[in-house]
């Protein structure tokens, strides 16, 4: 266990070195252009999204690129042609799939959109490898630590993807999951759902209660639900657009609101209903 | 464990293969205006979605091209009965509700559990347990944007009908396959890390106060707005105008503070508060209860 918290901080640490050096380079080099860029895919027969890619210059190669993948994956091909590992990097003993760890893609352009320091994976995946078989060179998976940075939109009819650059930061897939787990281990208390702002109702719902939504049982009055005209009895259906079919799912939906106007739906008589909150700050 | 996490999330989430073809879908009418619908990124940074199907529910489902189709979770299709075909796994919901107002109509389905999401209960990486998989047939539906400093996705609805994926071919998906156990082998660390698919959850304490900021920069406080009747607050004594110093023995001069400090405590439990009430200086203890 301790010699886990180690080696994992200690890599963390060296990774934290590694992209303060990196840094600079990116601040002076990405000017933010408000236009969408267009980005023109193919659909392979199964349908799975390919675009052309540059990494560090090199290509373009074929990539499918999937909203279901954390990371950015590249074969040991490219990774080789595009000489993607730095002088420090260190080959792990044993490699699974030709799995040689995480690196960091200087530069990855998708048509307009270049992406600077872009975490991935070296891997050579035998999904990609039966795909790229049977359907012409696929070189590996353009995922999330890419397209997080932008606001994305994804149309299968236009065939086309844009990019606007956007302020989030992909925080590190590998890094959240240690995390987690470590917290999950050390730390096996319950996650509290504090609501993000004064909204002044309770609710309720009995164990066999299986319809939809949750009763309203109080509303405090002076409240922002008092002001909005709801009442004990109605049934709460959606806070924020987000279900409330529990009391803890009531909650949950509340931990993403802000102070500031939101959208209720109720249930009273019958018949459904919308209200508009403004949420308060308090608690 | 850094590394072994990663050489277990590499098989993850990414591309999955359909061994065979499967009909097409059937393309649903609705007006092209975009829903906002909630999602939001689990721990291994997923899209997650919620969807009710014939009304149950909901499950949650990833939101993943790397998918040609819409699974279901064995699990989850035989809880609600489904009418599966057992050669091919596939089967048909009468209605599918994505959360935010997206619904949709005889939606055919393949119920199965990809290895990737047995992996990810079996571990509980995610989070939150995973029902499903909105791949392609659905996706291509729609327009779908997505910007990560937002808490909603926007899906329009196309005019397309998108057409079936093929399968690579029963070989192809074999010589893929060898990822198969790696659902299993993650079930089984889980099991032997005592990891939990969801974590137990409870909601935070009420007080009944309405907060706001006043002052500037140096001088910034945090000052009741109102006291709501018959709250925890008011039987504790707040009053409107009092300023809150500290809560539990910890300095506060924001709204940030006052969030931060009591993120944790549960009806039940008692806050200490500090205020200042003109040129006093009181200490009230207030029980948290139930609301929100």
């Amino acid at each position: 266990m301790v010699s886990r918290l180690t080696s994992s901080g200690c890599l963390r640490s060296r990774l934290a070195v590694l992209i303060a050096l990196l840094a600079p380079v990116g601040l002076c080099a990405q000017e933010e252009p408000v236009k969408p860029m267009r980005v023109p895919f193919d659909v392979l027969k199964t349908q799975h999204i390919v675009i052309n890619v540059k990494v560090n210059g090199k290509g373009p190669y074929r990539l499918i690129f999937d909203t279901g993948a954390p990371v950015t994956l590249i074969n040991n091909k490219v990774a080789k042609e595009a000489d993607v590992f730095g002088k420090d990097f260190k080959r792990p003993a044993f490699a699974l799939f030709g799995a040689l760890g995480q690196v960091k893609i200087k530069t990855l352009t998708v048509g307009d959109v270049t992406a600077e320091n872009i975490p991935a994976m070296v891997m050579d995946h035998p999904t990609v490898d039966a795909i790229s078989n049977a359907f012409g060179p696929i070189e590996g998976i353009v995922g999330f630590s890419f397209f997080a940075r932008y606001k994305m939109t994804l149309d299968y009819q236009a065939k086309e993807m844009t990019f606007v650059p956007t302020k989030f930061e992909p925080p590190d897939m590998l890094d959240s999951i240690t995390k987690s787990i470590m917290a999950g281990r050390n730390n096996p208390k319950k996650k509290i759902l504090a609501p993000g702002g004064l909204i002044g109702i309770k609710v309720k719902k009995e164990a066999d209660d299986m319809d939809a939504g949750v009763t309203i049982q109080d509303v405090f009055a002076g409240s922002p639900a008092a002001a909005a005209e709801l009442k004990t009895g109605d049934r709460l259906l959606t806070l924020d657009g987000r279900w409330t079919d529990s009391v803890l799912e009531c909650y949950e939906a509340a931990t993403m609101v802000r102070p500031g106007e939101i959208r209720v739906v109720i249930k009273r008589d019958g018949k459904e209903l919308t209200r508009t909150l403004k949420i308060q700050p308090g608690l | 464990m850094k590394y072994r996490c990663w050489a277990l999330a590499l098989l993850l989430g990414s591309t999955i293969p359909v061994g065979a073809d499967d009909p097409p879908p059937r393309a649903d009418k609705a007006k092209a205006e975009q829903i906002q619908v909630p999602y939001r990124r689990t721990m291994t940074q997923h899209i997650l979605v919620r969807a009710k199907i014939n009304g149950k529910g909901p499950f949650n489902f990833i939101i993943d091209s790397g998918a040609p189709l819409v699974f279901v979770n064995t699990a989850v299709g035989k809880k609600l009965g489904l009418d599966v075909d057992p050669d091919t796994n596939a089967a048909t919901l009468d209605r599918l509700e994505v959360e935010g107002g997206v619904v949709l109509n005889k939606v055919r389905v393949r119920v199965e559990t990809p290895f990737q999401l047995e992996g990810m209960n079996g571990m509980g990486l995610a989070g939150a347990e995973l029902h499903g998989i909105l791949g392609y047939t659905l996706m291509a539906k729609f327009k779908i944007e997505v910007d990560f400093t937002k808490d909603k996705m926007g899906w329009t609805l196309l005019d397309f009908k998108p057409p079936p994926p093929q399968g690579i071919g029963a070989k192809a998906a074999a010589a893929a396959g060898g990822l198969e156990m790696m659902g299993t082998i993650m079930k089984f660390v889980g099991f032997l890390y005592g990891t939990k698919t969801t974590p137990d959850m409870a909601p935070r304490g009420f007080i009944g106060i309405e907060l706001a900021e006043k002052g500037a920069d140096d001088s910034k406080m945090v000052e009741i707005k109102a006291v709501l009747a018959k709250s925890p607050a008011a039987e504790a004594g707040l009053k409107v105008g009092d300023r809150i110093v500290e809560i539990n023995s910890k300095t506060v001069s924001s709204l940030a503070d006052v969030q931060r400090i009591t993120a944790e405590s549960t009806a039940g439990q008692t806050l200490q508060l500090q205020i200042r009430r003109g040129t006093e200086k009181l200490d009230i203890r207030v029980a948290a209860g139930e609301g929100l």
